[in-house]
């Protein structure tokens, strides 16, 4: 068993990462000078890897995630540190004009909000077929026709007439839909997924995870989902790096994170699971909300910024700030007093 | 959408009539008429002043008087002035191309000069340009008409003596200039800290944002995504504004002389002529309504997320 791990890890350790984020910082002007609400953050993503990012609403996710392809707005929010190697270059530091034959084209998101990511007054055709103009040079007439057969990709009933209509006679569900066929029209080898179904109904969440599983392995690329909810990438994700308070407390490979959590935070998270998915066979499926809420990041806990919710909380914690322990490239935690790994997660 | 357009066309009647009884009863109720006063000056005789009376139909109840006027304006007459006699709507109608042609131009000002400004502070927001801008916009805002006026007729006619003072000039296009600026500085100025607030809401949506995701350039995502949005905020704003655009020709047209409907009317309340007073504010009122339904209809056709039940 640890042979097969550590010949796994070898060869992790040998591709060369698609994506490489190294020590990013982004900060939001407030009347009171800059927050920090990502700090300090590094992760990679492998070549068709799918990575899942959780973490509560407010942890810093969806500015991470902006910042990587430098879409958060500006002012108010400044990338401070960090690298984003993307390909051999960074991201952060690529002029405007390179960085834009890149969006959309080899890195694509989908964003949250299916109601309002896509434009009112612009038919949803029009709208998938702009990328194609952009990015592959079609003609007018191309692009529609490319621009259908994503519509038919994304299983979308009745494309050609769907095609002409407007994103308020859509569904949520639907508008999600086109927002992945527009994120996949240039075959991607990223794909940043914000939230993507957590503003639908319940029935419809696995419908479009399934399909952008699918249309993951019809395409190839790397995804990095991000969700609030373990849940949702406890089937679907590879390697799982949770978010607390704009920092990274810990990463894992799916197994480790749900078999072994390290970080009181990511069995907190565990906890409030409603099914306990992979946890099921210990034979507790008991939910328990994690009390109190995500720090403002202007005004953080001294020392571990989860001190004032941990249960595990001593002296330590609340003067001196935990470092991110590194295991392996792919485990670390950031905590003075990690769960024994090989107890059942509930210290 | 011809089951709206006939709806609005509906609701338009009860509307016009709502009108015609606030200004009859506003200008009916206030003492005084040219017809009487005429008459008391010239020491005319009781019999001439009964006649009068009977004429005008002063001798009968307001009310009586309020629908026999509603009856004869649905036949298209407006009534006689008190003064001269003389067909009120073939005048008021006569008045209407000169102030249809300052208030057209006037917004034609606002629009060329307005919106472009409102674009740039908003796409430089916080920069020096936007509070520059922003400070000649409140200006543009708070200086009162009639002394814009007599401002830029002194510079502009006496101290260059380029451009005439006032009049019509027998519809030159220099005698519009100098009204028509002054009527638009103001609204250039409200329609650029519009168009400002419009196109910073759109920034921020999210569709932008996705705009951006797709590598698209600033140009692109501006021309094809921001403009079209902000205009549907842009356009519901200024069409309320063309009302008061329409009133403030008033004052204007007193300034510069200007032969318009706004000009008769200071004259005929000065001269308690009331049918022509009552004439002047219908027909202002009136296009005032007529634009507002039309930005209405304009408003659904470029916005399709409007329902048209
Ligand atoms: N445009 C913004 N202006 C100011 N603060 C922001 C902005 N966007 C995000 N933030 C702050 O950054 C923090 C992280 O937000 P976000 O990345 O959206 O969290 P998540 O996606 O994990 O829910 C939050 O505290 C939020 O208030
Ligand atoms: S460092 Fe202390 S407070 Fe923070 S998570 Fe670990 S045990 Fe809890
Ligand atoms: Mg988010």
């Amino acid at each position: 068993m640890n042979e097969i791990k550590e010949n796994i890890l070898g060869d992790i350790e040998k591709v060369e990462p698609l994506l490489k984020v190294d020590g990013l910082c982004v900060s939001f002007d407030s009347p009171n000078g800059p927050v920090p609400v990502v700090r300090d953050v590094g992760f990679y993503i492998n070549p068709g890897e799918i990575v899942g990012l959780v973490g509560e609403s407010g942890s810093g996710k969806s500015v991470t995630a902006l910042s990587l392809l430098s879409l958060i707005p500006s002012p108010p929010g400044h990338i401070t540190a960090g690298r984003s190697i993307f390909e051999g270059n960074d991201l952060l530091k690529m002029p405007n004009k390179r960085l834009r034959k890149i969006r959309g084209n080899r890195i694509s998101m989908i964003f949250q909000e299916p109601m309002t990511s896509l434009n009112p007054l612009m038919s949803v055709g029009d709208q998938i077929a702009e990328v194609f103009r952009l990015h592959v040079g079609s003609s007018k007439v191309e692009a529609k026709e490319l621009a259908l057969k994503m519509l038919k990709k994304v299983q979308i009933p009745a494309p050609e007439k769907r095609m002409k209509e407007f994103p308020f006679q859509m569904s949520g569900g639907m508008r999600q839909r086109i927002m992945i066929a527009m994120a996949l029209c240039c075959n991607p080898t990223l794909l940043i997924a914000d939230e993507p179904t957590t503003a639908l109904d319940v029935t419809i969440q696995s419908e479009i995870m399934d399909l952008i599983i699918e249309m993951r392995q019809e395409f190839g690329s790397a995804v990095l989902m991000i969700t609030h909810d373990l849940g949702v990438i406890a089937e679907t994700a590879e390697r799982i790096i949770v978010m607390y308070a704009g920092q990274i407390v810990e990463t894992g490979s799916v197994n480790e994170i749900f078999d072994a959590p390290a970080h009181p935070y990511t069995n907190a998270l565990l906890q409030s699971l409603p099914v306990l998915g992979r946890r099921a066979r210990f034979g507790r499926q008991r939910l328990q909300e994690i009390t109190g809420t995500v720090p403002d990041p202007a005004d953080l806990p001294a020392g571990c910024a989860f001190s004032n919710r941990c249960p595990n909380v001593q002296d330590i914690c609340k003067d001196t700030s935990p470092l991110l322990n590194e295991t392996n490239i792919q485990r670390s935690v950031r905590c003075h007093f990690p769960l024994t790994l090989n107890s059942d997660g509930e210290a | 959408m011809h089951r709206f357009i006939l709806k609005r066309l509906l609701q338009f009647i009860p509307t016009v009539i709502g009108v015609t009884l606030i200004i009859f009863l506003l200008l009916n109720l206030v003492p005084g008429n040219a017809a009487l006063s005429s008459a008391g000056r010239l020491e005319l005789d009781p019999e001439v002043v009964a006649q009068l009376r009977k004429d005008f139909e002063l001798d009968k109840p307001v009310i009586v008087r309020y629908v026999n006027y509603l009856g004869r304006l649905a036949q298209g007459d407006m009534g006689k002035s008190m003064l001269r006699r003389y067909d009120v709507s073939e005048v008021v109608f006569g008045r209407l191309g000169a102030t249809l042609k300052l208030a057209c131009a006037a917004l034609a000002i606002a629009l060329i000069v307005g919106i472009p400004i409102g674009f740039i502070s908003a796409l430089k927001q916080g920069t020096w340009l936007d509070i520059g801008l922003a400070v000649v916009s409140v200006a543009g805002v708070s200086i009162p008409q009639f002394w814009l006026g007599i401002l830029l007729m002194y510079v502009f006619s006496y101290m260059f003596n380029i451009l005439p003072t006032s009049g019509y000039g027998g519809g030159a296009f220099s005698n519009l200039i100098l009204p028509a600026l002054t009527l638009g500085v103001g609204y250039a100025a409200l329609l650029a800290r519009i168009t400002r607030a419009a196109v910073i809401e759109v920034l921020a949506a999210d569709y932008v944002r996705t705009a951006r995701a797709k590598g698209l350039s600033a140009l692109a995502i501006n021309l094809r995504h921001v403009m079209r949005n902000s205009f549907v905020l842009i356009l519901t704003t200024s069409a309320l504004l063309f009302g008061s655009l329409m009133g403030q020709t008033v004052v204007v047209e007193r300034v510069f002389s200007w032969p318009g409907v706004g000009s008769l009317l200071v004259e005929s309340i000065f001269q308690r002529d009331i049918p022509v007073a009552q004439g002047c504010l219908l027909l202002i009122i009136m296009v005032f309504l007529i634009v507002n339904l039309v930005v209405d209809i304009l408003y659904r056709v470029i916005n399709p997320r409007i329902d048209f039940k």
